[in-house]
């Protein structure tokens, strides 16, 4: 083993390189900044995930305890669902700075998720974030180029790979031992991260996500080899190391910040928005201003509420409507509620028809940047990407749909029993307590499988497995294919 | 020699195809982020022109069905629950919009527009009525940013300016024909300084003429007066920015290594200023002026809505506006359900807590741009994005300054609305022709930490300037 050419190219190639200035620039750099930030993400994790906990519990506490009212003020009382964020927010902020944090949920609206926190970040934000994310999606990629862009071309400057390859080495064995000479200083660099993030996560019982963060850890490594493989295969066709840098620079830059921002400009070009006043002008138009009391509202509540209790009449075999046992207004509010729904199912399905539109050609740019594919199954596998938002609202929904439905169903059946019988039709004497509040079941979000995350990106890990034997194939092609001049 | 220097660097330059290249790059990518940047700007201005025109319609339809009722109307103390001359109705339901007006530059600079709304839909009981509270945008679309030429400017001309740039001297070294240069006594500082200059004047050039050339062809319309001035700006601006550049360039050059090291330098550079130091002075600005939670802030406000006793906001509202206390009732008054008063009271007691809340996280805000000013010093692609959104109005300073005039004026709008619930008169055409109508000015800006900027852009240029040249002089 010790004898063979590719281990001799490996020890080479590997303490030219470890004796140099810039590895080690590099590996420090790595790991100070991936201390910083996982010690920054840590304790913005800490911050958010303390700060939801409290809010959730608030919440609850509230719901609890808003005194003695009737079901129906307590379905405009509502509740307030709250996004929890997952340990791996500290690797992978994705999108959770641009949906809203929360959702109000109360009877007769459904609400979109408010408040998004990028509106409170300052405007540097933009420019990037210090998170272990951003330095495996941009940074490493790069120092992966500085290390691997004279691999071969510094070899041909030297006129060192002519002596290299008279001495009856192959250039089989020559690949093989860059490459893993590569591979050793790329994981001089990442390995000590993943050791740590992966004590961390042990240490503070996250263990749930030891699964997210092992295959977003196996991500990187596909993502950052084919940035290995594709800078010793352009090193290798080149004649000059700055021309392999120069290209190589070139090719980080268009696939790590030009796709993504032409994506978007394309997007927008090929489903164009529409204005937030635009949904709310058609979404009056399909409501049609129904059970609106005042100034151009309709009364058509009154109709409906005749009609329900000539129904239930004939359902209880009553001939007058105060002999009921049943209240019909329990019925005719659940009535307007799942009128809404409908409405409201199609407004909000013309937001998410929008974004999955533009989404389509984000999913496409992952065939031109390795970076997008990463990019979103990290997002995915962090709980914080479109569909995990998607998902959280519908969560939210079904929840207000079943509350709402519970206090209706609520006044139906129980408002005219017992003491409160004796104000006739109106159900508004009749009052619920913490008793009947407590017994309501609290919202939790229940995350997305690991399963689910995976079959949601099954394109991107095919895509980042695409790039990585395409990238190989091309590496490997382009030693066979060395010239020496 | 200065135009033998030119002739000769054309004909390398086309010769290897570098300056078709980088002139292609620069001439696409313009294009594409005005384009982008337009579209942008198209969209919110149909959006204002949509919702000026329904308020139009909204008002015209009240003032004619009031007109109707008024001439129907022979009982003047009665009045019906869905009249539209009921002030609790229109209070309510009576739809008020406050806009800020993007700025032409917008299509140059998107700035945090994308971000912050500049439309506003509200009623006495409610502050949005919007479905969204913010403007639909594709959170992905979000994340990854707009193509604006901001964009273009920031990050992608200097990357230019390097890959034309990082091999001036080093490659000649390299090729040996710098010893053929010295040998017809050309001293190395002035060959180095011409080619860069020959350099600056390519990109440049291309960019500012296909800049002006593709806006007044495609967007005639950006360029009235003030239009021209702000581009002169932006363009002004960029000029240093790239002289700023093209300095760096010239200072790593005089240092004689040879490309490989001067592209890590230059790239690292880039690195730096454009990642590293705005996400470290980002971070700090955000830990010197945290951000109150808007998690606890729903739950405040909604604890204030359980606790709110309607007497005591009724006490704290008069007080607040003591001329809206009721006198004697006039002979035409109407009757009113009792709680209305305190019901107003109470909303307004919310939209006050609500209103503590956003100036505490619009003053937090504005301590982290200040914050931010002041370090902007150390990296020009701050001072870069600062600046190009200032001037097309879409930095935080005028977004928070829209946002007090929004809520300025609904105060206005409600105690107008108001003094009629508490004076139990119903709304006459008049009075609704006379409800506070808003309106949205820029004021001029005191703009000097632009022009601070500029010189703070120079002073960098000529210092990388003069250090190559004390460099280079060493050397000769």
């Amino acid at each position: 083993m010790k004898n063979s050419a590719i281990y001799r190219i490996v020890i080479k190639d590997f303490v030219v390189s470890i004796r140099s200035g810039k590895f080690w620039t590099l590996a420090g750099f790595v790991f100070i900044f991936a201390s910083v930030s996982l010690w920054l993400g840590q304790s913005q994790y800490n911050r958010v995930s303390t700060i939801k906990a409290e809010a959730i519990q608030q919440a609850r506490h509230q719901w609890e305890n808003q005194g003695e009212k009737n079901p129906h003020g307590a379905g405009h009382f509502g509740s307030v669902a709250f996004k929890p964020i997952t340990p791996l927010y500290m690797i992978e902020a994705g999108l959770t700075d641009y949906v809203g944090e929360w959702v109000y949920l109360e009877t007769h609206k459904q609400n979109s998720a408010e408040k998004r926190p990028a509106n409170d970040r300052s405007v540097l934000f933009r420019f990037g974030q210090i998170t272990p994310g951003f330095l495996f999606r941009f940074l490493i990629p790069l120092f992966v180029i500085l290390l691997g862009y004279s691999t071969f071309s510094s070899e041909k400057e030297q006129n060192t790979l002519r002596m290299l390859l008279s001495q009856s080495i192959t250039s089989k064995e020559l690949f093989y031992g860059k490459l893993l000479s590569m591979f050793l200083q790329l994981a001089i660099m990442i390995v000590p991260v993943f050791l740590v993030t992966m004590g961390m996560f042990l240490m503070q019982d996250f263990s749930p996500f030891i699964p997210h963060m092992f295959i977003l850890f196996m991500a990187y490594v596909l993502y950052l080899s084919t940035f290995v493989f594709i800078a010793i295969g352009i090193s290798a066709r080149s004649r000059t190391s700055g021309s392999a840098l120069i290209l190589l620079f070139a090719f980080w830059l268009i696939s790590t910040i030009l796709i993504p921002r032409l994506t978007v400009t394309i997007s927008e070009i090929l489903s164009p928005p529409f204005s937030s006043f635009d949904l709310k002008v058609t979404h009056d138009e399909k409501q049609d201003n129904k059970y609106v009391y005042g100034y151009k509202g309709r009364d058509d509540f009154s109709e409906m509420y005749a009609e329900i209790e000539s129904e239930l009449m004939q359902e209880y075999g009553v001939g007058d409507a105060d002999s009921l046992e049943v209240n019909p207004f329990g019925f005719a509010i659940e009535k307007t509620e799942e009128e809404g729904q409908i409405i409201y199912d199609k407004t909000f399905g013309q937001i998410n028809d929008l974004y999955k539109s533009q989404n389509k050609l984000h999913r496409k740019s992952v065939a031109f940047s390795p970076l997008s594919a990463l990019h979103f199954l990290s997002m995915g596998l962090a709980h914080n990407d479109l569909q995990a938002h998607e998902d959280f609202l519908d969560q939210a929904e079904e929840y207000r749909r079943d509350l709402m439905k519970t206090l209706n169903m609520d006044i139906a059946y129980n408002s005219r029993k017992g003491k409160n019988n004796e104000e006739g039709n109106s159900h508004l004497p009749y009052v619920q307590g913490e008793e009947f509040w407590k017994s309501i079941r609290t919202f939790e979000y229940d995350e997305l499988g690991l399963i689910k995350i995976i079959s949601n990106h099954k394109y991107d890990v095919i895509s980042l497995f695409l790039w990585f034997f395409a990238s190989a194939f091309f590496a490997n092609w382009s030693v066979k294919k060395l010239k020496i001049n | 020699m200065i135009r033998h220097i030119f002739k000769y660097e054309w004909k390398k330059g086309w010769a290897d195809r570098s300056l078709i290249i980088a002139g292609f790059a620069i001439v696409l990518l313009t294009g594409i982020s005005i384009e982008s940047g337009m579209q942008w700007l198209s969209f919110q201005q149909t959006t204002l022109q949509k919702i000026n025109r329904a308020e139009e319609v909204q008002l015209t339809t009240i003032l004619k069905d009031i007109k109707k009722y008024e001439s129907n109307d022979s009982d003047t103390t009665f009045i019906k629950l869905n009249s539209p001359q009921h002030p609790i109705i229109m209070y309510a339901s009576k739809r008020g919009y406050t806009s800020k007006p993007p700025s032409v530059m917008t299509g140059f600079a998107i700035g945090q527009s994308d971000l912050y709304p500049y439309y506003r839909l509200f009623t006495g009981i409610e502050d949005q009525l919007l479905l969204v509270e913010d403007e639909i945008q594709n959170p992905m679309n979000l994340l990854i940013g707009k193509l604006d030429l901001a964009f273009v400017i920031i990050y992608v001309l200097p990357l230019i300016v390097i890959a034309l740039g990082f091999n001036l001297m080093s490659g000649e070294r390299e090729a040996g024909t710098f010893k053929l240069v010295r040998n017809q006594g050309i001293r190395p500082r002035k060959y180095l300084l011409f080619k860069l200059f020959f350099r600056f004047l390519w990109i440049f050039g291309i960019f500012i003429i296909f800049t002006i050339l593709y806006t007044a062809l495609r967007f005639p319309q950006i360029l009235n007066i003030s239009g021209i001035v702000l581009l002169a700006k932006i363009l002004g601006l960029t000029a240093l920015y790239i002289l700023f550049w093209h300095s760096l360039v010239f200072l790593v050059n005089a240092y004689g290594k040879n490309s490989e090291v001067n592209g890590l330098v230059l790239v690292g550079c880039w690195v730096f200023y454009l990642f590293l130091l705005p996400s470290i002075i980002g971070t700090m600005a955000e830990i010197s002026f945290p951000v109150p939670s808007r998690n606890l802030q729903i739950l405040e406000e909604r604890n204030h809505n359980i606790s709110i006793d309607s007497e005591e906001a009724l006490r704290d509202y008069l007080n607040r506006f003591p001329e809206l206390v009721p006198k004697s009732l006039e002979k035409d008054s109407i009757q009113l359900i009792d709680w209305y008063p305190g019901f107003l009271a109470m909303q307004d007691s919310i939209f006050q807590l609500d209103g503590q809340y956003k100036n505490q996280v619009w003053d937090q805000l504005i301590g982290q741009q200040e914050w931010v000013k002041k370090a902007a010093f150390l990296s020009p692609a701050i001072m870069m994005r600062l600046s190009l959104d200032f001037i097309s109005k879409n930095d935080l300073f005028h977004f928070s300054t829209y946002q007090k005039k929004h809520d300025e004026y609904i105060v206005k709008w409600r105690k107008y609305l108001g003094k009629y619930i508490f004076r139990q008169k119903k709304l006459a055409a008049t009075d609704l022709e006379d409800l506070p109508r808003w309106s949205f000015d820029y004021q001029p800006d005191s703009n000097i930490f632009i022009g601070i900027y500029a010189i703070i852009l120079t002073v960098m240029s000529l210092v990388c300037g003069l250090g190559a040249n004390l460099k280079l002089n060493k050397n000769d």
